[in-house]
């Protein structure tokens, strides 16, 4: 179990990837002669997407990374996504779904390589299963915050898909033809209600931040750190746009740009404090956002 | 393979001919029942709006040519049998199993790809088998055809997407919208080009259907024709603004939906993207209001042009289903060699097998005292090597005979069951 690594699952997802990419790829001239070979090679593309999550599954359990440092929390992030790249993919039709997770789920995994794990004497940084007196809250706030992130990503993916779909409404693009996405309307619908959903998640989980502050007040710079403005930062982005999402007559590509600027902002709120010092007292400067 | 087939299609008969060549369920029924009895062999009869054609097979019977199918065509349908002749074609053997690969498989439809035809043979089989008209030839035939049916349709790309100007309409609409209870659909005006696209909308259940038309009788018949509304042509304006999908056909010689127009409806709308399927020629709405998400425009012109591009996307499929056909006629002609040799054969084995028994009986009777065990099973070794040395060389000059492509008489299984005396 200890031999898998982060190149392992990598390397699963990334042939994934190639493989429907094969299936997609209307010049191939593979399937020029014989269309029958899509099937395998979705076929294939599925199989190795599930062998790259369940490596993916074993190295987290078996390391179990502190989701309070950036490596865990993207490793999770990940995690969860390429559960959802692989139930979406098992549902014929929805190819498009792999094509737009698996690169997200790479490169969460790329950048948590290069952040690096923690280094084992760091006894400060509980495990992703520990507990403790305050763990749970602590806990609580991180698992909060990762749904928000998994939800919001989910939204990124899908509102990339929506401007591509409304791309090839604008230039009259044959039915069939191109990537294989939803409908607009069930695109946009589909938006509104991630969007919908991360809000009250992304809410609970900065309110209870706000008051593990005060517990962890001697570890972060009040208000002027970048951690606790980068979430301000995401949460304001996120009340407007909530408030459009309710809003009339609002235009879905308006909402889509304003999900992935929302989403753009997380990832900056997920890297800050590890680019950014955040000043000589604060201990555990190398933290993420998902926890205090 | 005593195989032929004798028919008439759209490629050699004007439609004037087809249409009066038409089987109706009853018509069929009672043309099986006087095939039974006239033509005297196995029949299937494939009639669509397309092709009339036949299909007679059997073991020994000479099967009828295209003279006498011609005269029971003209016969059941009270037609001169020479209008028929000069159409009629015919295949035998190899060439009528590739011919109802082709058919089946789509390849020789009017429309390339088309999945009707498979869905027809299998009806023309099963009202041949109620009319007590197949045997086990066309049986094996057609249950094979489905199959290259099949393959040609999942194996490669000959029946992607659809092909027909109101179908891609509605393929369009459904590249915006996924559900339909809640939509209303406007139809403007009332041209006949509309018919067809408004049946297929209206098959998608919308939850209302407006009318409307400069003529409030016409948007009444149209209305009543489609379980819609008819709204009086003054309030086309309050009609785009409720409308999630509109059918334009009206005969107006400038466009009835200019950028004014639009911006007003669209400041009064509360609904998402409204999708617009203009086929009016001259066109209804300006086609600059297409933006791809307030509003989706497709005139005429964007339909044929998808229609073209697919259909030339199916054509580049043929010559996989071309070569699909071919390896699948040689397997059927395999399959069913085999299944009409295989009893000749065992006949031919057991027939020996009997007659080696009694003489090695006859035999053993008189000089089986004076040998041991050992030599009487050496005895009977070298008999039975003796059976199978004589049977090898017809058995293998039958398969080889079998395994030609061209060999449809069966000259040599014939003459083997004269020689032999092997009698069914």
């Amino acid at each position: 179990m200890e031999r898998i690594s982060l190149f392992c699952f990598a390397a699963s997802y990334g042939v994934s990837l190639g493989l429907d990419g094969l299936a997609m790829w209307r010049a191939n001239p593979v399937l020029r002669s014989w269309p029958g070979a899509a099937n395998w090679f979705r076929g294939g593309a599925w199989l190795m997407a599930i062998a790259g999550l369940v490596a993916h599954s074993i190295y987290l359990w078996t390391w179990q990374p502190p989701l309070a440092w950036q490596f865990g929390g993207l490793l999770v992030l990940a995690w969860f996504l390429a559960v959802f790249a692989v139930y979406e993919r098992s549902h014929p039709g929805r190819v498009s779904w792999s094509m737009f997770l698996l690169p997200l789920v790479l490169g969460l995994v790329g950048v948590a390589t290069l952040i690096g794990p923690p280094s084992p004497g760091d006894g400060r940084i509980p495990g992703l299963f520990s507990t403790g007196s305050l763990q749970f809250w602590n806990t609580l706030h991180g698992m909060l915050l990762l749904a928000a992130s998994v939800v919001l990503s989910l939204a990124f993916v899908g509102s990339l898909m929506f401007l591509i779909r409304a791309r090839q409404l604008r230039h009259k693009l044959a039915p069939g033809r191109g990537l294989s996405l939803f409908t607009l309307e069930g695109l946009e619908t589909m938006n509104k209600r991630l969007v919908g959903l991360t809000f009250p998640l992304l809410s609970a989980g900065m309110g209870l931040g706000a008051g593990l502050l005060f517990v962890h007040a001697s570890k972060i710079n009040g208000l002027s750190d970048p951690r606790v403005l980068a979430a301000i930062g995401l949460w304001i982005t996120f009340l407007v746009l909530f408030g459009l999402r309710y809003g009339a007559r609002f235009r879905g590509s308006v909402m889509a740009w304003m999900t992935i600027c929302a989403w753009i902002i997380l990832v900056f709120c997920l890297l800050l404090p590890h680019t950014l010092p955040t000043g000589p007292r604060d201990a555990s400067r190398n933290h993420g956002v998902l926890a205090p | 393979m005593n195989l032929r087939m004798v028919g008439l299609s759209f490629r050699t008969t004007p439609i004037e001919i087809r249409e009066k060549l038409a089987f109706g369920p009853e018509m069929l029924r009672l043309a099986l029942e006087r095939a039974n009895g006239e033509l005297a062999c196995e029949t299937v009869l494939l009639s669509t709006c397309n092709r009339v054609e036949f299909y007679l097979g059997g073991d020994e019977t000479p099967l009828p040519g295209p003279g006498e199918i011609a005269g029971f065509l003209a016969r059941i349908h009270g037609l001169n049998p020479a209008d028929l002749e000069k159409h009629i074609y015919f295949h035998d053997g190899s060439d009528a199993v590739r011919h109802l690969f082709r058919v089946t498989g789509s390849l020789d439809s009017m429309v390339l790809g088309e999945g009707q035809i498979a869905a027809q043979a299998k009806q023309a089989l099963e009202s041949a088998r109620e009319g007590g008209c197949v045997g086990p030839m066309l049986n094996a035939l057609f249950q094979h055809a489905r199959v290259v049916a099949r393959r040609i349709r999942t194996e490669t790309g000959i029946s992607q997407g659809h092909v027909s100007v109101s179908s891609l309409a509605v393929d369009f609409v459904r590249e915006v919208f996924d559900h339909f209870a809640d939509k209303t659909v406007a139809v403007i005006g009332a041209g006949k080009m509309g018919e067809l696209t408004l049946k297929h909308l209206a098959e998608l259940k919308p939850k209302r259907i407006l009318v409307t038309n400069r003529s409030p009788e016409k948007a009444r018949a149209v209305a009543a024709g489609c379980g819609g509304q008819p709204v009086p042509f003054e309030q086309l304006d309050e009609l785009l603004v409720r409308s999630d999908i509109v059918l334009s056909t009206t005969g107006a010689k400038e466009p009835i939906v200019d950028q004014a127009r639009w911006q007003r409806v669209r400041s009064q709308r509360r609904k998402g993207t409204m999708v617009v399927i203009d086929i009016a020629v001259p066109r209804d709405f300006e086609p600059l209001l297409h933006d791809g998400e307030t509003m989706c425009l497709y005139n005429i012109d964007d339909l044929q042009r998808v229609r073209e591009a697919r259909i030339a996307e199916r054509r580049r499929h043929i010559g996989a289903a071309e070569a699909l056909v071919e390896n699948e006629v040689a397997g059927f002609e395999a399959d069913w060699s085999r299944r009409r040799n295989g009893p000749v054969i065992a006949r031919l084995t057991r027939d020996f097998e009997a007659k080696r028994k009694i003489v090695v009986e006859q035999l053993m009777q008189k000089i089986a005292s004076r040998l041991g065990a050992e030599d009487r099973a050496s005895i009977e070794g070298a008999f039975r090597l003796l059976q199978n040395q004589f049977l090898h060389g017809p058995i293998s000059a039958l398969a080889e005979e079998t395994s030609r492509p061209a060999s449809g008489q069966h000259t040599l299984l014939d003459a083997l069951r004269k020689l032999f005396r092997i009698h069914d």
